[in-house]
């Protein structure tokens, strides 16, 4: 297993605030990497940077090979990396295949003059794209509501489809941003089943999350970050048991001693 | 001559700064367009023009003007804005157009097309140093801006209403959750701001001693939107200042390269300027969340 | 995909219905007043797709309109171009002039570009105004000769009818196979959410500039149509006051539906001649029917969602309730 994304000493203030303080995270083609935090941790902030949706301040970022730093997010995602959102980003007004083959973006080359003049390669591109859309939909279990209104969704769909849409591009690193969030723990527990599925399609993926079943459950491996920096990695059984990391979420001993624990 | 149209410019760019305010109280506090500004308020200098025309004292005329601004827009803003407060940014901006049409309608309707003389009692006694000429009513004008602008921004900042303000340009949902009434500000807000329209509608009309329905649209909706945009949206102090750099560029634009080609000019610089500075001169900080 | 083929025998049975119009208007200003609804339509569409779809509010089409209608009249009568190259020319200077507005827009949030659309569209009316060597000013071009092709002469109103009529069928076509590909998802997905839309390998800026291009390119034919026709071009045409009232018309029809801009062009373009009331209080009128439209029904007509969907909500062969775009085109070619 190779390096895919390699971020290195990280750093990203906005003023006085340092969200990210000398990051360094490996990211191998094939793992599934959990990462974790208290909010305000730094995560989404991490996802941003790495993306090219904020510059860092200092340090770099690498991505299959080249450097990605300060690339802008559109060239970031035609490399390979797809992204979902912490507050769900769907195209509201669009349906949801629709929505899908938004995602299809980079890969669907047409021209002008196909698309115009309705030519036979352009329309069997098309054809082929509306194929592969409607196979990850129905992987996710969305047949159903192919035509239906993005917007009009049920939260927990609304999820799907994003997810739909970040797989449509063939990414070689997927960017889950609290997918769990919102969701009861029959669906949360459908989510690690998923992201479990997914992974067998091939890309490497990186979860934030908050719910520990779910990250636990299947990431091969963890980081952790706290105001800004890492710090713990390791596996689960790792991780769970490194004392930092428990002061980072339950604060030190003396303090849960006071509220009469 | 360049003194001249220096103390041109300024002058009338105290006038905009003086609707400037009235239009960024709305849309640099709340953010939200106020694209009838200009038609709302022309409406309450006809109402004060028809008061002077009754025989009223013009204290009582300026007053029942700025009340009657005041008044529409709370009515508009209540059964045209607030229903569609929420529905993206599309929607409220076609509804305003919508009341700007149905205001000059009005003024249509109840007045006529034409320019009608505008008497207030507000003389501009010309005075003359060395060979600049420059009105008095040039100087209040400018120092009720200033005044206006300073008087504002404390009562934003110390007084428990200001501060409601501010919360709610922040955000909405957390002001109404700490107890704020917000349809109460936001509606305050709005009518104080279209009182304040007039207020500057009716010196501009005393300045050129006349009224027509074209004062609000290009006048105020336009000219204060500009104003704002180059000062810096959320800042009073942007605006007024964005008026005195827009009064500056009209006048030198016009005495020095072109009159009948001065608002293409003007355009011309304003959409340069937007392009090097799109958050304006001083602007007060928003950024988008991920 | 096998639906795909319930739009077109609906599209083709309008337009075989509409060649026979000229047979059933038989009064000569009648038949003019359907010719401007056809030529307003081609603007509407082409509004429709910069602002239905890729929600860039442009407050200043009709600058553009102008600028078509100058051009191709100044090359015909001035330069002595032959209609088509006149006319096409006309559409790729606006296409053009679309692609720097865009450019110098591209990155101005919807406030700027509202006010930008408003000041481009003053600068041209000012210049068609004031430039007086080149459009003679406030007097107008007069007597712009008529679309001549291959030599058959377009000066009648059941000619020109059927001119407008195919260039209208011609500019749909090629609008809606736009919004279905791959440019007109980009549209829409810069529409919904700019930054998801990057995060899907969108450039943005570039497929703004570009949809500008493109829907400027219409605008600019629909300009040169209508001058050709009107034969007079006049910088009182070209105003603030224009643009509002064409876009109120794809608001009308219901942005991101392009029937609907024909449809809603249509009612507006009628509507002032069939109603004394509506023309003598134009403004108000048209200011109630926005403000109204946005409280109740702010998809328009026939947009999604729309007043349409709502009342022919059951009927079961409209595909338009709850159909993505996308699945009419498919398999047509």
């Amino acid at each position: 297993m190779s390096v895919l994304l390699k971020v290195e000493r990280l750093d990203k203030f906005f003023g006085g605030v340092k969200a990210l303080v000398g990051v360094d995270i490996d990211v191998k083609t094939d793992e599934i990497l959990g990462v974790i935090g208290p909010n305000g941790a730094g995560k989404t902030t991490l996802f941003n940077v790495v993306t090219g949706f904020e510059p860092p301040t200092r340090g770099s970022v690498f991505f299959d090979g080249h450097e990605i730093t300060q690339r802008p997010v559109y060239r970031v995602c035609q490399l390979g990396i797809a992204r979902t959102f912490q507050n769900i980003r769907l195209f509201g007004q669009m349906s949801v295949i629709d929505n899908v083959m938004v995602g299809m973006h980079s890969e669907l080359k047409t021209s002008l003059l196909g698309i115009i003049l309705h030519l036979r390669s352009h329309m069997s591109k098309e054809k082929g794209a509306y194929l592969k859309a409607m196979k990850i939909l129905d992987f996710l279990g969305l047949h159903e509501v192919v035509t239906e209104l993005s917007s009009n969704l049920p939260y927990g769909m609304q999820r799907k489809v994003e997810i739909a849409r970040a797989l449509s591009s063939d990414p070689k690193l997927l960017l889950l941003d609290e997918p769990s969030a919102g969701m009861n723990p029959q669906e949360a527990l459908e989510l690690m089943a998923l992201i479990g599925e997914i992974r067998k399609l091939g890309p490497a993926v990186v979860v934030i999350e908050h719910n520990m079943q779910v990250v636990m459950g299947i990431s091969d491996r963890i980081v952790v970050l706290n105001f800004g920096e890492k710090i713990c990695e390791g596996t689960p059984e790792q991780v769970q048991n490194t004392p930092c990391v428990i002061e980072a979420y339950l604060g030190k001993e003396e303090e849960s001693d006071a509220s009469g624990n | 001559m360049f003194l001249q149209y220096l103390i041109n410019g300024i002058s009338i760019g105290s006038v905009y700064a003086l609707i400037a305010i009235g239009y960024n109280m709305v849309y640099g506090i709340l953010e939200l367009l106020n694209f009838a500004h200009g038609d709302v308020y022309a409406v309450g200098c006809f109402v004060t023009l028809a008061l002077i025309a009754a025989k009223q004292n013009v204290v009582v005329a300026i007053l029942g003007g700025f009340a009657a601004g005041f008044l529409i827009n709370l009515i508009v803003e209540r059964f045209a804005y607030r229903p569609v407060r929420y529905s993206g940014r599309v929607t409220p901006t076609i509804s305003a157009v919508g009341i700007a049409y149905i205001m000059r309608n009005v003024i249509l309707l109840v007045w006529g097309p034409e320019t009608f003389a505008f008497e207030i009692g507000i003389k501009n006694t010309h005075v003359k140093v060395g060979n600049i000429v420059f009105g008095t009513l040039q100087i209040y004008i400018l120092l009720i801006a200033i005044a206006l602008m300073v008087l504002i921004q404390l009562l934003l900042k110390r007084t428990k209403q200001g501060q409601a303000v501010l919360a709610i340009s922040q955000s909405i949902p957390t002001a109404a959750l700490m107890g704020i009434p917000v349809n109460r500000v936001i509606a305050a807000v709005y009518g104080l701001g279209a009182g304040l329209g007039v207020l500057g509608g009716i010196l501009f009309c005393a300045y050129y001693e006349s009224i027509f329905l074209g004062i609000g649209f290009m006048l105020g909706t336009m000219k204060a939107w500009m104003s704002s945009i180059v000062g810096g949206i959320g800042s009073l102090k942007g605006a007024v200042i964005g008026a005195l750099i827009l009064g500056l560029t009209e006048s030198f634009v016009s005495g020095y390269i072109s009159t009948a080609y001065r608002d293409a000019f003007v355009w011309g610089f304003f959409i340069v300027f937007v392009l090097i500075k799109p958050r304006g001169l001083f602007p007060a900080q928003i950024s988008e969340k991920v | 995909m096998q639906g795909s083929r319930s739009f077109f025998p609906k599209s083709l049975f309008f337009f075989i219905a509409a060649l026979f119009i000229p047979l059933a208007i038989t009064n000569d200003y009648h038949l003019r007043v359907v010719n401007m609804v056809v030529l307003y339509s081609i603007v509407a569409l082409s509004i429709n797709l910069i602002v239905g779809f890729s929600g860039q509010l442009d407050f200043g089409r009709s600058a553009f309109v102008g600028v078509g209608a100058y051009w191709s009249a100044i090359m015909m009568q001035r330069f002595g171009f032959p209609f088509l190259p006149a006319f096409l020319s006309a559409g790729m200077i606006c296409a053009l002039v679309g692609a720097g507005l865009g450019l110098l827009c591209r990155k101005s949030s919807f406030d700027y570009l509202t006010l930008i659309t408003i000041g481009f569209n003053e600068m041209c009316r000012l210049i068609f105004l004031n430039w007086q060597s080149v459009t003679n000013g406030a007097m107008g071009l007069r007597k712009v000769p008529p679309p001549v092709i291959f030599g058959y002469v377009f000066d009648t109103n059941v000619r020109y009818f059927y001119f407008s009529l195919i260039l209208l069928s011609l500019c749909y076509v090629l609008i809606r196979r736009i919004t279905e590909s791959k440019l007109g998802r980009a549209f829409q997905a810069i529409r919904d959410d700019p930054i998801a839309a990057a995060y899907s390998g969108i450039s943005v800026p570039d497929y703004k500039v570009l949809n500008f291009a493109v829907g400027s390119f219409f605008t600019g034919i629909a300009g040169s149509a209508m001058v050709h026709y009107t034969q007079y071009a006049s910088p009182y045409n070209y105003t603030l006051d224009e643009s509002i009232y064409i876009l109120q018309m794809v608001i009308l029809g219901g942005l991101g539906s392009l029937p609907g801009s024909i449809l809603g062009t249509a009612l507006l373009v009628i509507l002032p001649e069939i109603s004394r009331t509506f023309y003598e209080y134009r403004l108000a009128s048209v200011g109630l029917l926005m403000v109204f439209m946005m409280m109740w029904a702010p998809n328009g007509i026939l947009g999604r969602q729309g007043v349409g969907e709502k009342v022919i909500g059951l009927a079961r062969f409209l595909p338009v309730r709850r159909k993505a775009p996308q699945e009419k085109g498919r398999g047509v070619s």
